[in-house]
């Protein structure tokens, strides 16, 4: 079992939400579109999978037809047929 | 609003072909650009959409990582304010519209009753205009709480009303005073008569007594419940008679209609007049044919300038078309639909249940006859 960082700790304590402290958050909608918050930077972008960092963990979402639809230093907005995510330390 | 601001700032679609798209595409978000459509054309090939502004950022990016940029097309932007300098007239206009727009919003000019019933329409609309609620009125001027009072204090009829504004719109919720129901004394005398001549079922008598029993035939005005008895000691007592009593009645109702009807057409291609109404005035851009009512139909179309339930404007156009009838045909009359209209008269008629029924149908001296014979379980006690 991983060991929770000190600010994702200090946040539940201070019950402030997680993505107020820059944790990555990944919000679906059916399997066609996710809304990637806080990200840091695009690690890989082809049409089965578009891989992200975040502050802590890197965020892997593999597919088929996957297309970003907008993007910004922040937010990642990504359409296509999403079939699974997976995040990596 | 997000395509209205993409075509005033404008956006370039382009092609980057290079090496390591994704090393690009970190620069680009490190760079603060803000881009859409990212899809990958092959291994070494991405497209992307991004605005006009930050095309240049993007082109000093591509050259620090080795990649070309091919712009596939531009939208909005430098094209769109060339095409509105180029039209000095179009954008005035625009620029009037929008003032006009934002001016008329101050101001009410369209006005909805709902749940008006007993008092009319207009004699409500009168007492609001009164009260300073009308087309034209200066929106911020309304204070609905007054309008309220005062509409109240001129309509007695009226138990509520509330003016709720939105935009160019005021709707007027109005809820009637219910009327009062006559009281009557508990010992005032009344009784209850048959209202048709049947044979009763059953009896339910609240007050006062009860003169049939379930099997007696009874015609119609006979007494059913009285309402004063004579007491073991000699008085009279008195009491309001309720209850109810059902009985089986049977109806026989018949419906005539010719068999052949002729039945009057439009001719195409009416004359129309057109007008257009601003504020309280009426402008006629043409006018209608001086040919009467009597030998045409008048159907009016009223258009209003704005958006249904968002906005509206004092612009309205009345098209008025006038239909003369000068052709006829023959239709044949329809015996479905009379034998569907007397089931229907029936069930409004009666205070009860249809146990069952039968039509019978004749044809003679070019008339259509249908009859309709029913049996029907109701209650048939009335005051009177």
């Amino acid at each position: 079992m991983t060991k929770p960082s000190f600010a994702g700790t200090l946040g539940e304590r201070l019950q402030i939400p997680g993505e107020a402290l820059g944790e990555l958050k990944l919000s679906v909608l059916g399997n066609h579109r996710a809304l990637i918050e806080n990200h840091r930077g695009l690690l890989h972008c082809t049409e089965d999978l578009v891989a992200v960092r975040g502050q802590r963990l890197h965020l892997h979402i593999y597919g088929a037809a996957l297309r970003i639809e907008a993007m910004d230093g922040s937010d990642l907005l990504l359409s296509g047929r999403l079939d699974r995510a997976e995040w990596e330390e | 609003m997000v395509d209205i601001w993409k075509e005033v700032l404008g956006t370039v679609e382009a092609e980057l072909c290079g090496p390591e798209a994704e090393a690009l595409l970190e620069r680009c978000r490190a760079a603060g650009l803000q881009l859409w459509k990212v899809r990958p054309v092959d291994k070494c090939t991405l497209r992307i959409t991004l605005w006009q502004r930050d095309r240049t950022a993007l082109e000093q990016i591509c050259a620090a990582q080795g990649f070309t940029m091919k712009v596939l097309n531009l939208r909005g932007g430098s094209r769109t304010r060339a095409f509105l300098r180029r039209r000095k007239g179009l954008l005035l206009g625009l620029l009037l519209a929008l003032s006009l727009l934002a001016a008329s919003s101050l101001f009410v000019w369209q006005l909805e009753v709902i749940g008006c019933d007993r008092v009319s329409a207009g004699r409500l609309l009168r007492t609001l205009a009164a009260c300073g609620v009308e087309p034209g009125a200066f929106r911020p001027a309304i204070d609905p709480e007054l309008v309220r009072s005062r509409v109240l204090a001129e309509l007695p009829e009226l138990e509520w009303l509330t003016v709720n504004i939105s935009g160019s719109r005021a709707t007027i919720l109005v809820r009637e005073r219910e009327a009062r129901p006559e009281l009557l004394s508990e010992r005032s005398p009344a009784a209850l008569y048959a209202s048709r001549a049947g044979i009763v079922r059953k009896v339910t008598a609240l007050s006062g007594w009860s003169l049939v029993e379930p099997g007696d035939a009874v015609l119609e005005g006979d007494l059913l419940i009285k309402g004063e008895h004579e007491s073991l000691a000699g008085s009279i007592r008195q009491e309001p008679a309720l209850g109810e009593v059902q009985a089986e009645t049977w109806y026989e109702i018949t419906s005539v209609c010719p068999l052949e009807m002729l039945q009057i057409r439009e001719k195409e291609g009416g004359k129309g007049s057109a007008s257009l109404q601003i504020g309280k005035n009426r402008r006629i851009l043409w006018p209608s044919s001086r040919k009467g009512l009597d030998e045409c139909d008048k159907i009016v179309h009223e258009y209003t300038l704005g958006i249904d339930g968002l906005f509206s404007t004092p612009l309205r156009l009345v098209w008025a078309v006038r239909h003369t009838r000068t052709e006829t045909e023959l239709f044949a009359a329809r015996e479905e639909e009379m034998k569907a209209a007397l089931l229907r008269g029936l069930e409004e008629r009666i205070d009860g249940e249809i146990l069952d029924q039968a039509f019978f149908v004749g044809r003679s001296e070019g008339l259509l006859a249908v009859t309709l014979r029913a049996r029907c379980l109701e209650n048939i006690a009335r005051a009177e």
